[in-house]
């Protein structure tokens, strides 16, 4: 259970949150939507520990997140950042294997979940291929399987995604959110910034929309993704379709048409 | 695909590679010594009384002073250049070498030429140009390479002036100490200069092991790094206090010798791949084969005269850094 209070991120003079009270429930999925520059991973880089609020609370598995060291949350919870600056030619299961740092664990024992986690992403049969030949989205990938190999031994750990479906094509997206999926009803709690609202209306168990730094609304997908509350958000008028197979697709209109 | 070598084959390979060199570098000079008279002079016989004495007052110390410096600046550009995810980072780009060469020209001018405040003034200069470095370049606990190696040139050029500024001030003794400084050499090496700095200038190489995993780590990125339970504040400090500590004692006996600290660890990585558990101890063994061998060439090739190896070390590194340079551009995918 992950729950921030009245949190306000100030940079440069600029609110980029403000005022924001979001709780996470352990096993769910949620989703964090909203246009450019709405605070979405500035919040997730609040609640991972990586950015220390300017005031307000945020606690983490039942007690102040700032109380945690570096190593323990480690064995607790995971980053997807949404690019790598890796700029070195190591191969693909070395970079996989970075995600068992915080484990004092033999040679062997990390192979096996380097193993299992490139298998996760399907990219098993590029173990041995430098991170600088692969593409956009192979890295994207890389990257997923690395962060899941961290959490292989915590099923009720936290997985923090940012556009986990950046430079993925459909097939690897849907996999990707089948992936988190699949980790949830596992145990895992998981926080995703995703900018496909028809992909957080079905995957997620719920969401926050954010707008300027603040919380618009979170609830049930259904409830928070409602076209009047996202015309407001976007500016863009968007239908909502009842999908046949059960939820919904948000279609956005283009204007003149 | 990438095949890696098994690491202690590889670290193994290097290591033989080093004795090598060190053994000919022995043997070689105005005095030929041949390989048994040096067996048996290693086992503890007798041997020529002229021989034995080049060996144990000559080139025994500047073989240990060559594998020492090397081994030092060959770990400190590999620990830098992981530490700034930039191969292009160097003790010399960062300042930590004309830092350290102004420290010690501080001393040499200000107070003589004493040999405990050498290595002292040369170690603070080295701090002092690599944290206004860093100071410069860090936001909210991220280092932007660009402000990086900016503030690097306008180090470098401040530190240059000053020494410059020294160099004009100092009377004709001075001069002269100051130019082997400035042009880099391993001809002081004896035995009492040697006590001071090889404990000093070994320390990056020694530290350096334990800071493998965090620095491969922190080649995802800082916060990645940091997601990952390095203390990434830490590891930063204790790094540039190693490479500051190593490089400042090699300045202060060898003057400064250039493109070492950044070429090694890239040939290093072309063969044996980026992962700093090799990285770090292939980069201090190649360092220290490099740097005996080139001081072998330096005080042959002239001979009798010696060749500055700092001059000879950046005339070979320089085209070799720009063939890579050059390599680079035409791989990138």
């Amino acid at each position: 259970m992950i729950r921030a209070t009245r949190v306000d991120v100030v940079r440069g003079g600029r609110a980029l949150l403000s005022d924001v009270s979001v709780s996470v429930e352990a096993g769910t999925l949620t989703a964090f939507v909203g246009p450019n520059g709405a605070g979405k991973t500035t919040l997730m880089r609040v609640l991972a520990g990586e950015l220390a609020p300017d005031s307000g609370a945020v606690v983490f598995g039942g007690r102040a997140l700032a109380s945690w060291s570096a190593a323990d949350l480690a064995r607790r919870r995971a980053v997807l950042p949404q690019r790598s600056e890796l700029a070195f030619a190591f191969r693909v299961d070395e970079v996989v294997a970075m995600g068992r740092f915080p484990f004092a664990e033999s040679g062997r024992t990390t192979e096996q979940h380097v193993r299992a986690a490139l298998e996760a992403v399907g990219m098993a049969s590029m173990a041995d291929r430098s991170w600088l030949t692969l593409s956009g989205g192979e890295r994207q990938r890389v990257q997923l399987a690395r962060v899941l190999a961290q959490l292989a031994d915590t099923p009720d750990g936290t997985l923090f995604l940012d556009e986990p479906t950046n430079h993925l094509d459909l097939t690897h997206q849907l996999g990707v959110l089948q992936i988190v999926r699949a980790r949830v009803r596992e145990g895992a709690t998981g926080i995703a910034v995703l900018h496909d609202l028809t992909a957080a209306c079905r995957v997620a168990d719920r969401v926050v929309l954010l707008a300027g730094g603040r919380v618009v609304a979170q609830g049930e997908p259904g409830a928070v993704l409602r076209p009047d509350v996202l015309r407001e958000t976007f500016r863009v008028d968007i239908d909502r379709l009842d999908d046949p197979r059960g939820g919904v697709v948000l279609v956005p209109r283009l204007t003149g048409s | 695909m990438i095949a890696r070598a098994h690491p202690g084959v590889a670290l193994g390979g290097l290591g033989v590679l080093l004795l090598g060199v060190a053994v000919a570098s022995l043997m070689v000079g105005a005095l030929p010594i041949a390989l048994d008279d040096l067996l048996r002079w290693a086992a503890g016989f007798e041997i020529e009384r002229s021989r034995q004495l080049v060996l144990s007052g000559i080139r025994l110390p500047r073989v240990l002073l060559g594998v020492v410096v090397g081994a030092s600046l060959g770990t400190s550009g590999a620990l830098l250049q992981g530490l700034f995810r930039n191969p292009l980072a160097s003790p010399a780009l960062l300042g930590v070498s004309s830092g350290a060469s102004t420290g010690a020209a501080v001393a040499i001018v200000l107070f003589g030429t004493l040999s405990v405040a050498l290595p002292l003034a040369a170690f603070a200069g080295g701090l002092l140009a690599t944290g206004t470095v860093l100071w410069i370049a860090t936001r909210e606990g991220r280092t932007d390479t660009a402000s990086l190696l900016l503030a690097g040139i306008a180090v470098n050029a401040v530190a240059g002036a000053a020494t410059g500024l020294l160099v004009y001030l100092s009377d004709e003794a001075q001069l002269r100490t100051l130019v082997f400084f400035t042009l880099g050499s391993l001809g002081g090496a004896a035995w009492d200069s040697l006590v001071v700095a090889v404990p000093l200038a070994m320390v990056p190489v020694l530290g350096a092991p334990w800071l493998a995993r965090s620095l491969d780590a922190l080649l995802l990125g800082e916060p990645e790094a940091r997601h990952l339970g390095v203390d990434v504040q830490r590891t930063k400090a204790v790094l540039v206090g190693l490479v500051c500590v190593g490089v400042g004692a090699c300045v202060a006996v060898s003057g400064t010798i250039g493109f070492v600290g950044l070429a090694v660890p890239h040939l290093v990585r072309m063969v044996f791949g980026p992962g700093h558990r090799t990285l770090v101890v292939g980069s201090a063994l190649v360092g220290a084969a490099l740097l005996v061998g080139a001081d072998t060439v330096s005080r042959t090739v002239v001979a009798p005269a010696e060749l500055p190896i700092g001059i000879l070390t950046t005339l070979l590194g320089g085209p070799f850094f720009l063939a890579l340079l050059h390599r680079a551009r035409w791989d990138r995918p």
